[in-house]
Order: C-alpha cells, then structure tokens, then sequence
C-alpha cells in the first residue's frame, strides 16, 4: 500500500499549503519545535560577522540587565520562518517578497524551546502571475514559559493547486 | 593593534582588542576543522581525569588564531602577516574563559622599499586578566602612499 501523499503538478512531494487553502484568519500550529543551543548562536553570530559582546562575551553579558548572553534575533526570525515551513510553504511557496512588523518582545536565551504558529492575514490572486497568489503571513514564537519572544509579517509568493493530478 | 600606517606607528603604542568568550561550540568546529581530535580537547571523561587540567582546554592555536581574530588589521595598512617568534602558551585556556589582546609596539624597522617590519608584543589574557598565550608578532606594514 502507497501513502497517498500531496504532490505538484510535476509529481514532487510537497507538505505546504497551496493559495486555495491559506485563507484569511487560518492559523497553523507548527509542530516541530527547537531548543537553542549556544552552537546555535555562536555559529550564526560568527558566520554573520556580528562582533557584538551581547552575543559571544559572557563575561560582558554577566554585567548586563539579562545577567547571561543573548541569542542574535537575526537568528531568531531566521529561525521563525524556518519552524513554519513544514505545514505552510514546503513546495508551495516560489519566493519570500518581504518581512513587515517584526518585533523581538522578549529575548531568547540559551536553552530556550520555540515554538511558532502563523496565521494568514491577507491572500490575494497576483494580477500578473495566474497560477500564483500573493499571502502575507504572522508568524508568532513562543518560548517554553508562553512568552511571545518574536513575531513578524511575511509576505510571499504561493502557488496555486495543481490544476490536475493528485491534489 | 594596526590601525594607521606605518608613519605613525612609534615604539610604544599600546592597544587593547575587543573580548570573546570561548565556548564548547568553538572547541569542537575547531577541532573538526583541523583535525585536531586530542582528547584533552574533545573528550569529557578524559580531560576530567588528566591531573594537570582537570577539563577540556582550547587548543593552543585555536587561543593564538582566535587572538588574531580579535585585534585590528586595517586592511590598507596591514599588508602581510609576517610571523611570530616566542610563541609560548603560558597557561591553558578553558571553556568559559573570555579573551582579549594587548599589544605593545616593540620595534619599527623600515625596508628599502618603502613598507616596514614592525615587532608587536602579542599577549592574549583571559577576564581574569590572566596572560594565556604571549608572542612576539611581526607585520609588514605599509608607508603612507604619496600625495
């Protein structure tokens, strides 16, 4: 017996959501979650030439108002939007147009488990691309204690279904 | 460290670099990177065992790289690493310990044509202000160019 997947017009197996079905107000809880490792963040941090102490000085971020070092937001977000892929854009996104809005409420730390939910706030047809659609997303995170650590609206370019085959 | 050229470079002109904590995660890139596998450097048990160390300690040319790594080359100025003598690691740097480097202008010898050697004093010291790692460092530095 075959698990009968959901596929593109091209056969590939996809695990996203295509236009039709990301309407307004849906929320997707993603379900893989990720603790943050420090290797997380001292790899991020290096790879992206960010000297700042607040991420890699311990020392420095002892004496600071968090009393332990931050983990790089820009990791953050990149993490947010990787969490989503999954249930939301795995073969139905073509390319991420922008990022509004985004906000980091609480820092993360070291140790921190994430999870995220989006929610889609606008889909509209693209006037010049028939078979594609143009969604603006919420992605929220969450830390293990339920406090809202980042948030951002994201905007992309989706597919529509497949026109024929296996939906 | 080399912040102007070698014009207004004199004996004696002191720097003090940004600071960086060593982690676990650098330890073990590092190690993966080089090749470098020693026990002392990547295993628990074994460097909880070792009565001189007790834990895991950086490898010594992770300390003297992540040093290099800390200090200021102005690109226009720095025109090759040249070498280091004496190097010496004076006493093992662990994971946890932050770093940071003061160097010491200890001779400015110019060349024929035009660029010059200078001699740094190189001493990476942990938070404690703990010397680590100390070298004599040499770097060919260029003369400001003309007009």
């Amino acid at each position: 017996m075959v698990f009968q997947q959901k596929r593109d017009a091209e056969g590939r197996v996809v695990s996203g959501l295509w236009f039709e079905e990301l309407t307004e107000g849906l929320v997707v809880e993603h379900a893989i979650r990720r603790t943050v490792t420090e290797t997380d963040n001292v790899m991020f941090t290096t790879m992206t030439m960010n000297p700042a102490a607040a991420h890699l000085d311990a020392d420095y971020a002892k004496g600071t108002e968090f009393g332990q070092v931050l983990v790089n937001s820009m990791f953050t977000v990149a993490l947010v939007v990787g969490l989503s892929v999954p249930e939301l854009t795995h073969g139905t996104i073509l390319a991420q147009l922008g990022m509004d809005d985004v906000t980091f409420p609480k820092p993360v730390f070291v140790g921190d488990t994430i999870r995220v939910e989006s929610e889609v706030v606008s889909a509209r047809a693209s006037k010049s691309r028939p078979t594609q659609g143009i969604v603006v997303f919420e992605h929220r995170a969450h830390n293990q204690r339920d406090e809202l650590v980042c948030q951002a609206r994201r905007t992309g370019l989706i597919r529509r279904a497949p026109s024929q085959g296996a939906s | 460290m080399i912040t102007t050229y070698l014009d207004d470079i004199r004996v004696g002109d002191t720097s003090v670099s940004r600071a960086r904590t060593i982690t676990e995660t650098d330890l073990v890139q590092f190690a993966m990177i080089t090749g470098d596998w020693h026990p002392i450097h990547t295993d628990k048990e074994y460097a909880a065992a070792d009565p001189r160390f007790g834990q895991r300690i950086a490898h010594g040319a992770l300390v003297i790289s992540f040093g290099l790594g800390l200090v200021e080359f102005w690109p226009p100025a720095m025109k090759a690493f040249y070498g280091l003598d004496t190097l010496r690691f004076v006493a093992p740097t662990v994971i946890g310990d932050t770093v940071r480097v003061e160097t010491e202008v200890l001779d400015v010898a110019a060349r024929p044509d035009g660029d010059g050697v200078v001699t740094y004093r190189f001493v990476v010291l942990n938070h404690r202000d703990e010397p680590r790692c100390v070298a004599d460092l040499k770097a060919l530095v260029a003369r400001k160019p003309e007009g």
